[in-house]
């Protein structure tokens, strides 16, 4: 080897440690300086309105021995669990059809799902109130066709309408995700299941979903994570007793209990770091197998 | 080569334009910059462009809105990050004496402001509560309301005399439950007969916050703010809730069904809102300024006409009964500013930290 391979060799072995230096600085400034000055906060009190720089294990006591706090997280889990299933069940389907059969109008199909991110959050979730609500559309419309005499209280304020309107607000991410995942698939592979004499479902079970699998694990956690921090769709259409935990951070920010909030967001970071990296575990193993 | 020129001389005019209006030299007047900015942290409810824009042609100061959350989060914030970047912040009921105590606010002569002096009823100018030595008043007065039994009169035919109501079985579903913990508490002490509910001990806060639980079971939903407040009335979603005379006006004048208030036999809270002056504040003459031009009877009528509630501006009322509004006066009891004083005010809790453990146990319950 010249000298001049050694030197090209070695600015080859430098150039992608360079290259991840914008990466790591915004990983580090967004990401890991957030989570330590909250980890920090954890750890201290307040005290009528003061933070008590004294480091205690006192938050994190409070969150286990209490029990609103635990029960609040299972239910906010188990609340965005059932809608990250709900969601993917319909973002499927919806990709596939997408990917499949709109050819000339996918650009389109794909441009609509997105256009709902052109508008704010808290403006849809209002809109849904017009359509849900007591005076809303549905209501009005079957009170005006002698359907129904009274509005139907099962549309808002329950469980119903927190996962109706919560999957509506994770649709668009799941789609675009598993949308992404079955374009890039060799679908010749379905072909030569079909010539081999499988059926649609058994070619579906057996070809399709294992290729796409790493897009179903990454549509899930796009889904999922975010439901785990939503905040206004729980309070505006759950009802009262069916409170998640962002609101109850939110709470104790608002009220200067900041190591307690810090220790509960922490908490839950965590819950959600486990997540994701069982699901990273999952989808390397699954790249090996495909590869 | 005259290609690259031109490419060159494009680049350099487009950045010298993005200087310039990155610069805001154009379309405003040289006197902006000159006159200065006030930093204003404030409801929404409390911001009139119209005004904001004659008071930057007039004196060539810009107002920068910055909007404001409830009471105890902006006591929070300012906390965490200090006042200095702010001139002007607002807060309710006696939570001016919390910022005094911090030093963060500086007390105000209200005869140095001409408006003030002027329009404002007297009684709002000399508030014992809210006076230092010399005085000087920790907040400027602006709005009010009580916090009273309102309802709907098509559902609820005998008028309810006590809080009580709220718990009543036979409304489960219909009753108004506000995520405003400073107007709930205040309600739950009460029918407890607590005398304070901000100073409420361990056990007291504990029996306030069962009863606080047991209305909320009553409740569709939690309410967040009037807008949605309005909707659940004016749609009979919600029949019976704490609000006040010109707020039940409001639903009524909405579309809403006919409404009935009274004044519960347990008494009742209220606030009373308005500006403080920021220590040590940077465009503290501009700031004044601003005060002074938002006590201006036309801003007044505007604002209060926009969003209503009591008011402690007397010629701003008259101006609205000129503009033939008497019936908005009237029913938000602008004319009667003696009842605001009737109201006891709500304050900063003593143990906030007890506070607010136990209303997410509310929130969570």
């Amino acid at each position: 080897m010249s000298a001049r391979d050694a030197i090209v060799g070695n600015s080859m072995q430098r150039t992608p440690i360079w290259g991840l230096l914008p990466m790591l600085v915004v990983q580090i400034a967004l990401f890991v300086v957030p989570l330590a000055i909250m980890f920090a906060y954890s750890f201290w009190t307040s005290r009528n309105y003061r933070i008590v720089h004294e480091w205690t294990l006192v938050n994190y006591q409070t969150f286990f021995a209490s029990w609103i706090y635990p029960s609040v997280l299972f239910r906010t889990l188990w609340t965005s669990a059932v809608i990250t299933v709900v969601t993917i069940l319909l973002a499927y389907p919806f990709a596939y059809w997408i990917v499949r059969y709109t050819s000339r109008w996918q650009k389109f199909v794909l441009g609509a799902v997105v256009l709902s991110f052109w508008t704010s959050g808290l403006l849809r979730a209002y809109a849904w109130m017009a359509i849900l609500g007591h005076g809303g559309i549905i209501n009005k419309g079957l009170m005006l066709l002698g359907a129904i005499d009274s509005p139907l209280s099962f549309l808002l304020f329950n469980p119903f309408a927190v996962v109706v309107v919560m999957t509506y607000f994770s649709l668009p991410f799941a789609v675009i995700t598993l949308y992404a995942s079955l374009e890039k698939m060799d679908w010749s592979l379905v072909d030569a299941a079909s010539d081999l004499g499988a059926g649609p479902i058994r070619a579906f079970w057996l070809v399709t979903l294992p290729q796409t699998t790493p897009g179903v694990i990454s549509a899930t956690i796009l889904t999922f994570v975010p439901l785990m921090g939503m905040f206004f769709v729980p309070l505006l259409f759950g009802n009262p007793s069916s409170a998640m935990i962002a609101p109850l951070v939110a709470n104790l920010m608002q009220a200067f209990q900041l190591g307690l909030g810090a220790a509960i967001s922490f908490v839950v970071a965590l819950v959600i770091m486990a997540i994701i990296a069982l699901a990273w575990r999952y989808i390397d193993l699954g790249g090996s197998r495909t590869a | 080569m005259t290609q690259l020129r031109s490419r060159r001389r494009f680049i350099t005019e487009a950045l010298a334009a993005s200087a310039v209006a990155a610069t805001g030299l154009t379309g405003r007047p040289h006197a902006a910059n000159a006159a200065g900015t006030v930093n204003w942290l404030a409801w929404g409810g409390h911001v009139e462009p119209s005004g904001i824009k004659s008071f930057f042609d007039q004196s060539g100061i810009k107002v920068n809105h910055i909007p404001m959350a409830g009471n105890a989060e902006t006591f929070a914030k300012l906390k965490l990050s200090g006042t200095s970047q702010y001139d002007l912040f607002e807060a309710d009921g006696l939570w001016p004496l919390r910022y005094h105590q911090e030093g963060m606010i500086e007390p105000i002569d209200l005869d140095s402001l001409p408006n003030v002096k002027a329009n404002m009823h007297e009684a709002f100018k000399k508030m014992p509560a809210l006076q230092v030595a010399g005085g000087k008043m920790l907040m400027v007065p602006w709005g009010w309301n009580p916090t009273l039994l309102i309802y709907n009169k098509k559902r609820i035919s005998t008028p309810p005399t006590s809080y009580e109501v709220l718990l009543d079985p036979k409304y489960k579903g219909h009753v108004g439950f506000t995520s405003q913990h400073e107007f709930m508490w205040p309600v739950a002490a009460m029918i407890l007969g607590i005398e304070n509910p901000f100073k409420m001990n361990k056990e007291q806060l504990n029996r306030a916050k069962d009863v606080l639980i047991r209305i909320k079971r009553n409740a569709p939903t939690v309410m967040k703010g009037w807008n949605e407040q309005l909707r659940l009335y004016v749609e009979e979603t919600v029949w019976i809730g704490m609000s006040s005379q010109g707020r039940a006006f409001t639903i009524q004048s909405s579309g809403g069904p006919p409404m009935g208030t009274e004044v519960p036999k347990e008494g009742y809270y209220g606030w009373i809102d308005g500006d403080m002056l920021v220590k040590g504040a940077a465009n503290r003459d501009a700031a004044l300024k601003w005060i002074n031009h938002i006590h201006s009877a036309e801003y007044v009528a505007t604002n209060f006409k926009r969003l209503q509630r009591g008011c402690a501006n007397r010629a701003g009322a008259e101006l609205l009964k000129k503009q033939g509004a008497g019936d908005l006066v009237t029913a938000n009891m602008m004319d009667k500013p003696e009842i605001a004083f009737n109201m006891r005010l709500i304050e900063a809790p003593q143990n906030p930290e007890d506070y607010a453990a136990a209303w997410n146990e509310v929130m969570a319950a």
